[in-house]
């Protein structure tokens, strides 16, 4: 470079080309995500109790320490390294997944874990090959087991009057024991003695490994005790479309992964009605809507291009599909994703772009 | 021929999509504001390194004159245009001066300063250019420095040369008015107020080229340009068939040419091949305007249209500005407010580059100047790490990944970058544009490219020297086994000098043999003397000498004469003292003595003659130039030319002026 002194002195601003971008930043990617979560957060309160949120506070107070922390020890400028919101997606995520009731320091373990090892271990944000906020819940299923299905609780209409703000303190910081409130939160049902389980999903995978899924067999999405499911699900979508809206997410991924998961549910439940669920209910049951709009379209652990990413979507709603149906969990999203995420390298390479101007002909036009 | 079935569906006017691209803020304010003629500057720079090659040369010197228009360099090889004054002046200096360029390099300049009365050359434009071999048009072409005015500079005479040389057969001519760029209203404004001009430009380029369809491609955000186009075009009768306007949709980079190819076409051409050997020429309309000029009224490339805007200016518009105008006049015309900071773009938002300085000068390339304030565009925010959002790879025009480039470049690793296709990267900026961590993608992929390119030169290099290396070795071999071989000969005669068989017989030999050559010499040269002598000299002998008016190369010529003779003396003299070696050393002195009083005579009858023949040669040019006789005059010119690079500076302007009468 050989920049006279003559042209310095002119104190002109220097800025490499384009010169005007697009509004869409990073930061408000984030934002756009947490206002998509919050139908599904109020719908999840609604049914659960207000345990979501306790778990969301201390979720987001663990993961901002963190953060703090990473930047302490990576020197960074901590305004500009918190100005991204990922870590309150990631919370927001983490409580959502995470049983309601589960007493604080295993939230925030999890959420720890999540920030710490699988996102800054990995070089931070955009380099973590595997989702934190799965991640983190599958560390707590893996190593709490018995704490995580002793917490779960089953969803019912207007829970969060029994499950109240005092009532789930409680139990998941002072430590008490939650087994009064689930049976509370139970007995909101009208037919309680179906559910064997905390969950539809986990009932049903008992009775049919027992072989005696009549009861449990054809049940209303839309009746009192079930609608529930149905209900977040359609919070989740209407996330969904906003993010779609707002051209965060591609249409195209959820709509090959539930498409993927309800055709896939069909066949095996025709062939195989006592092992796999039909294809309803693959749908709306567990995680699958969360993971169609907010977990397979988190941008950072997925494949590239728009093929590949249509890949991954389908290449994990196969595999939730198979976990489901034949692992030993009740649910699979978990595994589904983490296992996804780390063929997404793979995918990446193998849905190769072809570059500009393959198939050329020489002389052109004629 | 019959048209295939592409060409069919185009002929329809069918349109395709290129991938990717991006729809940014039009932002073209200065789309209803005339083209308004600047002034003339204080002074005009004029860069020369586009205009000389290697071999190039610059036709005036500081303190001439210059009329408007007046060809100023003489490019090497046809890849260079010559330059021209834009305006009449005094030319000021030739020297080293900053450069339109991000970095502020500077480079050879010419400046003029204007005498305001713009006085120009008599402009010989072709009225029926129908008539006229597009081979002449080409060169006609560059000749008036006709260059691509969208922003790439390519040379326009090489790109139409290129697409109708030996194998290859135009089919599509694309004008190229898509302006795809925000802010950049000069080719829409020229289309509002020169179809005409356009037109006849299109039918000029399409004698040339003679191509089965012209189309002209405008965008659909220029309502008032497609309409004064297809006006101008329905004036025209006999284009009608051959031409088409083609409304393109408003997506940023169409005005690519390989996008605008893809989009009326459907071909994608790979980067590696040229266009226009592909069959398909796009130029821009302001160069077809530009060609028009040129051909009809036989004006060089001096002014080009410039869009100013920016809300730092307290007036916008589009500007016709004579080239090696400064920026800082074109902003002082257009009253900049400046801000702290003020950025000074050259281009558009997208693709343009601030400058360093704004005493540079407006060139052919320069589509915009704008000057920014903060409300207008902001400054760039600092970065946030990359989240593989993936946004990048669905507007990349050239079908690249550009998030995984970026990371391969900033990782340094050339090769891998390279295999992901750096090479197709336009630096059209759309992967930055839209970038929601605000990463200078298009920045490093510059800066990847330079650095690609680096390599190249270093791998030539280090080839070049490995090859120097490989030869010199071979070299040294060749004289070491050369030297053995000698060794092994004088080792032999030491062993034969030993055994002294026939040694005398040798020596006798030897001797006798010496003698038969010096004989044969000796009578050569007197033979020799006699013809200088008796000759009259032919003055097609000397004719080398003939241009040397100047005294101290002619006196050089003399010695030279008197040099060879006096060297054939001595050779004779040695000769004879080789025979007669026991000759006293007085007495060889006075035998070059003699010699010389032999030579003198004849030495100064050659002297008069060679000046003789001067004044004839001279004359023989001059009439032989009047008279027309071709062969003559080409042959002594040559024999000018070949003399020239020994003449002193003053000389080789008579040769030049000589050259163009």
């Amino acid at each position: 470079m050989q920049i006279t002194v003559k042209s310095a002195k002119q104190n002109l601003g220097i800025e490499t080309a384009p010169h005007i971008r697009d509004n869409m930043s990073t930061p408000r990617i984030m934002l756009y995500v947490i206002i998509a979560l919050v139908p599904a957060f109020i719908t999840t309160i609604f049914f659960f109790g207000f345990g979501v949120l306790w778990q969301f506070v201390i979720a987001l107070i663990s993961s901002l320490i963190c953060e703090v922390i990473v930047a302490f020890l990576r020197s960074y400028k901590l305004k500009h390294h918190l100005a991204d919101h990922a870590y309150i997606v990631t919370a927001l995520l983490l409580a959502l997944t995470l049983p309601p009731l589960i007493p604080w320091y295993f939230t925030a373990t999890a959420s720890a874990f999540a920030i710490l090892v699988v996102k800054h271990c990995f070089g931070g944000l955009g380099q973590n090959i595997f989702n934190p906020a799965m991640a983190g819940f599958i560390f707590l299923m893996i190593s709490a087991p018995s704490s995580f299905y002793q917490t779960y609780v089953t969803p019912s209409a207007y829970a969060y009057k029994i499950a109240s703000l005092d009532a789930s303190a409680s139990i998941i910081l002072e430590g008490r024991d939650p087994q009064e409130l689930r049976m509370q939160l139970k007995a909101n049902l009208e037919n309680a003695d179906i559910i064997t389980g905390a969950t539809y999903l986990e009932s049903i995978k008992t009775a049919k490994k027992s072989g005696i899924d009549d009861q449990i067999n054809n049940i209303d999405f839309l009746g009192h005790d079930f609608n529930a499911y149905f209900y977040l699900a359609l919070a989740y979508i209407l996330g969904g479309i906003f993010l779609i809206a707002t051209k965060v997410i591609l249409f195209q991924m959820p709509l090959s992964f539930l498409i993927t998961i309800f055709i896939g549910g069909y066949i095996w439940h025709n062939l195989a009605p006592n092992v796999s669920l039909s294809g309803i209910e693959h749908l709306l049951c567990g995680g699958t809507m969360l993971a169609a709009f907010f977990i397979i379209t988190d941008p950072v652990t997925n494949a590239g291009t728009s093929k590949g990413r249509i890949v991954f979507s389908i290449f994990c709603a196969l595999l939730i599909l198979l976990i489901r149906v034949q692992g030993s969990y009740s649910d699979s999203v978990a595994f589904a994703v983490l296992l996804a995420n780390a063929t997404a390298p793979l995918i990446d390479v193998l849905t190769k772009r072809r570059s500009f101007g393959i198939g050329y002909k020489k002389g052109g036009l004629q | 021929m019959e048209a295939s079935k592409q060409f069919s569906k185009i002929m329809q006017g069918k349109l395709w999509k290129f991938f990717g691209g991006i729809k940014p803020k039009e932002l073209k304010r200065t789309q209803d504001t005339p083209i308004e003629e600047l002034p003339i500057p204080a002074l005009i720079t004029i860069p020369l390194d586009r205009h000389l090659g290697p071999d190039g040369e610059i036709l005036v010197n500081v303190g001439d004159y210059v009329k408007t228009g007046q060809v100023l360099t003489r490019p090497g090889g046809t890849r260079y245009v010559p330059a021209h004054a834009s305006t009449s002046g005094t030319v000021t200096s030739i020297a080293m001066s900053v450069l339109p360029h991000p970095s502020g390099f500077s480079g050879l300049c010419l400046t003029i300063k204007p005498d305001n009365k713009d006085v120009c050359v008599d402009f010989n434009g072709i009225s029926n250019f129908k008539e006229v071999s597009p081979r002449e048009l080409i060169n006609i072409i560059r000749d008036r420095g006709i260059e691509g005015l969208g922003g790439a500079q390519f040379q326009t005479a090489t790109k139409l040369q290129a697409a109708i040389d030996e194998g290859n057969v135009c089919n599509l001519f694309i004008v190229n008015g898509a302006e795809c760029e925000p802010v950049a209203t000069c080719d829409d404004r020229l289309m509002q107020e020169k179809a005409d001009e356009i037109i006849q430009g299109v039918d000029i380029v399409a004698h040339i080229l003679q191509p089965k369809l012209v189309l002209i491609a405008i965008e659909d955000n220029k309502p008032n340009a497609i309409k004064a186009m297809s006006l101008a075009l329905q004036k025209r009768e006999d284009l009608k068939d051959l031409v088409q306007i083609r409304v393109i949709p408003t997506l940023y980079p169409s005005g690519a040419a390989r996008n605008l190819i893809k989009i009326l076409t459907g071909i994608e051409i790979p980067y590696s091949e040229h266009t226009s050997e592909c069959g398909i020429v796009v130029d821009n309309v302001e160069t077809v305007f530009a060609i028009k000029e040129a051909i009809i009224d036989g004006k060089p490339l001096i002014k080009r249209v410039v869009t100013v805007d920016g809300s730092s200016l307290h007036k916008k518009g589009n500007a016709l500005i004579r080239l090696g105008t400064s920026v800082r006049f074109v902003l002082t015309n257009y009253n900049l407010i400046p801000q702290r900071k003020q950025r000074i773009i050259l281009g558009g938002p997208l693709m343009g580059f601030t400058i360093p300085s704004i005493d540079v000068p407006i060139t052919k390339s320069t589509t915009c100047v704008l000057a920014p304030s903060t409300n207008d565009m902001e400054f760039a925010p600092p970065e946030m790490n990359c989240i593989r959002c993936g946004k990048c790879a669905r507007v990349c025009p050239s079908r690249l990944v550009p998030y995984q480039l970026y990371a391969y470049s900033k990782a340094q690793k050339h090769n891998e970058a390279k295999k992901c296709g750096i090479d197709d990267c336009t630096e059209c900026g759309c992967c930055s544009f839209v970038c929601p961590s605000k990463i200078r993608l298009a920045a490093q992929f510059r800066k990847e490219k330079a650095i690609a390119s680096l390599i190249a030169e270093n791998q030539y290099r280090n080839l070049r020297a490995k090859e120097r290396m490989a030869i010199r070795n071979e070299r040294l071999e060749k004289e070491a086994k050369e030297r053995e071989a000698k060794k092994k000969a004088a080792l032999a005669r030491i062993a034969m000098q030993k055994n002294g068989t026939d040694d005398a017989q040798l020596k006798a030999k030897m001797i006798e043999e010496a003698r038969a050559r010096a004989k044969a010499k000796r009578e050569a040269a007197l033979l020799k003397q006699t013809e200088t002598q008796a000759t009259n000299i032919d003055p097609v002998e000397i004719k080398g000498n003939m241009l040397m008016s100047n005294a101290g190369l002619r006196q050089e010529a003399k010695m030279s004469i008197k040099l060879d003779i006096a060297l054939e003396a001595d050779t004779a003299l040695q000769e004879n003292s080789n025979i007669k070696a026991a000759l006293p050393f007085n007495l060889r002195q006075g035998a070059v003595k003699k010699h010389y009083q032999g030579y003198n005579a004849t030495n100064r009858e050659i002297v008069k003659h060679t000046q003789n023949v001067d004044i004839i040669e001279y004359k023989g040019v001059h009439t032989a130039i009047e008279s027309m006789d071709k062969n003559v005059a080409i042959t002594t010119q040559n024999n000018i030319l070949n003399t020239a690079k020994k003449l002193p500076l003053n000389l080789r302007k008579d040769k030049n002026q000589c050259k163009l009468q």
